[in-house]
């Protein structure tokens, strides 16, 4: 009844309109392109062209190209070629067939997801005004602006030059040393027709530090970057930096940390403070796979405990932000990574891989103290190392509703010196191991933090080498419930469900290198005995990508349960 | 974290959304199994603008954006693989001085539909809520289904856009509840700060077999 009825609408429509439809003024313009298109498109010898209602029948084949001036149209035979419509409904049945493009200004079209078409298809709704002159057919430009259509501007504005005078964004996580570091400055973006250019010099204000009247802490972020290439291609930068920077940044996010910190007034990570310059080229836009490489010298340094306000625990003492080997590096770096997630914040299937190498060399002028005295203490004096560290991920789906995951990470020393303490790692907290509180006392030896006797101020990572394995299943639990609610952050929640069910289990441990001591340090070729790892398994409901948590050490039965929340996958 | 602070950061983040109730975003994805290897599912939604944050941005003459991604997916012995994907967007504006709706759909990078004008969101909707075949299918034998992710995003609402929209309230000229304006503005804030300005949507087919 439906398709009948807009069949006679569609043959009286060129009765009631007459050849062009309603005044301009209340109607939105066709883009110029289009326009033009549909012109050239008429203009041309097509197989069959009529200025009024035309209907292909089933089994009639018309080779060549159909044009239609106010139709309707009607096709339930086979067009081998494509079809353009001007002013003009059109009718597919679910026999026809289109082998090439339909292009259909100031109609509509009904049937489509009944029958074939073999290209692409276009519909504007929009009229095209216009005159003939003979059997040619002239858009009308009188009252038209030919300047770009209202989508096309905003792709435009996406994706051209772009330049702000005072660009304020936020640095880094809410952290014990700065309270919440800001970047302040202009910002430049230039697209050429070989590439761009990027220029972003910023002051970096931190909260917690820069308002002391004794001593006022700004530091400076400035950074340009060329890229040679469109989409894809080679970038080359520097960056001048006084900033601070965390030291272990793979088991928790920055969204993590910050709230951890400012909520709860628990900082899951330690600071050191880098100064200096580097230059980088990086090969973007290579599918799934990047590469960057860096070069630069910097003077690293210690940085003092603050105490930025927090909502809960005020009256707790922050823990220690633990000293650093302070002095001047020249460090060198490659990075590569390579990603086949479904999607990189909620993966159901893919690989991730990242892998690092970092090259250092310098000379400590002031030694952070340790745990214990051997082995692999730093020393006052010049260091050379090589450091790796490799994370490997893999997402497998299941089913529609389950997947299983599972993570490897190996980091540490590779040769030279001992590791500066600003770059040794450690296996402990809730992005780790969460059946094992975060650096809390234990006794014996530490292999989440190797820390070789009474430990010093923050409990700092002394790790040379760690690994770490994590696999966990999650199961949708089909359950609907924030569907209809208005503000709920459902960033995170987009190819799973909004509830997750998810069991995990984890083991890992980190060591020292040099001659055997206890369960704490091992020669560079040996491997620990699992029978020393960590390990710990959990279970969690994750409510559109808020993970609420409890995990329970299986090696070490006295410790108690733990329960944690997440913002994001465990990993 | 400990579980006091675990619990009073849930309650928190439960509360926000307690604040309203809109129509439901239903989301469809019809398969033909019969002539699945032919051609793609059929995709209809209802009440993606539903939102009334959404629809005040767009009053305000902010365009908005509704990303659809839809992933075809192979059972497997095992593991499942995805086979294909497509993905496409809906772009919805106010023309400031006309006060009329405009819509055009998009796919790799052109405009396939335009969708002309209406006078208002709801109309406007109505035009692209209407069901659209996708362009992906199975072109083997096998065990498949399909996964649809769709995203709502504002396009220029930065955080200052957004701060100054928390800062006025949800609707201005009407009466509300200062409670719920508060919870409400809760809500935004915290969506904001968990990477919000973005709302998200998914549905699933059932597995359908191609001979």
């Amino acid at each position: 009844m439906r398709r009948a009825l807009f069949t006679l609408l569609a043959a009286l429509a060129p009765v009631i309109a007459g050849a062009q439809r309603g005044p301009l003024s209340d109607r939105q313009q066709l883009p110029g392109d289009v326009r033009r298109e549909v012109a050239e498109k008429w203009n041309r010898p097509n197989a069959v062209r009529s200025a009024d209602r035309l209907e292909i029948e089933a089994g009639q084949e018309v080779t060549g190209d159909v044009a239609v001036q106010r139709g309707p149209l009607i096709i339930s035979g086979h067009v081998i070629g494509s079809v353009l419509a001007i002013n003009s409904d059109v009718l597919l049945r679910p026999t026809a067939r289109i082998d090439g493009n339909l292009l259909v200004v100031g109609g509509e079209v009904d049937g489509r997801n009944s029958a074939f078409i073999g290209g692409s298809t276009r519909i504007y709704r929009q009229s095209l005004v216009y005159r003939t002159e003979g059997d040619q057919l002239i858009p009308s430009d009188s009252g038209m602006s030919d300047g770009l259509s209202w989508w096309q501007r905003i792709e435009r504005r996406r994706e051209g030059n772009w330049s702000e005078p005072l660009r304020v964004v936020q640095a880094g996580p809410y952290n014990r040393v700065e309270g919440l570091p800001i970047e302040l400055g202009p910002a430049i973006y230039r697209r050429t027709s070989w590439g761009s250019l990027d220029f972003a010099p910023a002051a970096v204000v931190r909260t917690g530090a820069s308002f002391s009247s004794e001593r006022a802490d700004v530091g400076y972020h400035v950074r340009t970057e060329i890229r040679f290439g469109h989409g894809a291609g080679i970038g080359i930068g520097g960056r001048l930096v006084s900033v601070v920077e965390p030291i272990e940044t793979w088991w928790l996010t920055d969204l993590e940390v910050a709230l951890a910190s400012f909520v709860a007034r628990r900082d899951y990570r330690d600071y050191f403070q880098r100064h200096g310059a580097n230059l980088f080229v990086t090969l973007y836009g290579a599918g799934d796979l990047s590469l960057t490489g860096s070069y630069g010298h910097e003077r690293w340094s210690s940085r003092d405990l603050k105490n930025p306000f927090t909502i809960f625990n005020s009256d707790r003492n922050w823990r220690d932000n633990p000293l650093v080997d302070d002095g001047p590096f020249h460090v060198a770096t490659a990075q590569l990574q390579f990603d086949t997630r479904t999607d990189p914040e909620d993966p159901w299937a893919g690989w991730f891989v990242n892998a690092e190498l970092e090259y250092g060399n310098g000379t400590i002028t002031s030694a952070a103290p340790m745990s214990g005295t051997t082995p692999r203490v730093t020393a006052l004096g010049p260091t050379s190392y090589t450091r790796g560290l490799f994370d490997v991920r893999r997402y497998n789906r299941l089913g529609p509703d389950a997947q299983l995951n599972m993570r490897v990470v190996l980091g540490g020393w590779l040769g030279g010196d001992p590791l500066p303490l600003e770059r040794r790692l450690s296996v402990d907290g809730p992005g780790a191991l969460p059946g094992f509180d975060f650096r809390s006392a234990r006794a014996g030896t530490d292999v989440g933090t190797c820390s070789g006797g009474p430990p010093v101020a923050g409990r700092p990572a002394e790790c040379e080498r760690i690994a770490l394995a994590q696999i966990e299943y999650r199961g949708d639990l089909r359950l609907k419930f924030t569907g209809n609610w208005e503000g709920w952050p459902r960033r995170f929640h987009s190819a799973h469900g909004d509830v997750v069910w998810v069991l995990f289990a984890d083991a890992g441990r980190g060591w020292r290198v040099g001659p055997p001591v206890g369960t704490l340090s091992y020669p560079s070729g040996d491997w620990p005995p699992l029978s020393t790892f960590r390990s710990d398994i959990g279970l969690g409901l994750d409510f559109a990508g808020i993970g609420v948590y409890a995990a329970k050490s299986v090696s070490t039965p006295a410790e108690p349960i733990n329960f944690f929340v997440r913002l994001r996958h465990r990993f | 974290m400990s579980v006091r602070n675990a619990v009073v950061l849930a309650g928190l983040l439960w509360a926000a959304p307690l604040v309203a109730q809109r129509e439901r975003v239903t989301l469809e994805v019809a398969v033909n199994a019969a002539s699945a290897l032919q051609e793609g599912p059929t995709i209809t939604t209802a009440n993606l603008l539903a939102d009334a944050n959404t629809r005040e941005l767009l009053r305000n003459g902010f365009a908005t954006r509704i990303h659809f991604r839809l992933e075809l997916w192979r059972k497997g012995g095992l593991f499942d693989d995805r086979s294909d994907q497509a993905e496409w967007e809906i772009l919805v504006q106010q023309d400031p001085t006309t006060h009329m709706y405009s819509a055009v759909r998009r796919q790799n990078n052109q405009v396939t539909e335009s969708f002309g004008e209406s006078a208002t969101v709801t109309t406007a909707e109505a035009q692209f809520d209407r069901p659209f075949r996708a362009p992906v299918h199975p072109n083997r034998s096998g065990r498949y289904y399909y996964n649809l992710t769709v995203d709502v995003q504002t396009l220029t609402e930065t955080d200052l856009d957004a701060l100054q929209q928390w800062l006025r309230g949800p609707t201005a000229p009407q009466k509300s509840n200062p409670i719920t304006a508060v919870r409400g503005g809760i809500g935004r804030l915290f969506s904001r700060m968990l990477g919000g300005g973005k709302q998200v949507y998914q549905e699933r087919s059932g597995v359908f077999e191609v001979p």
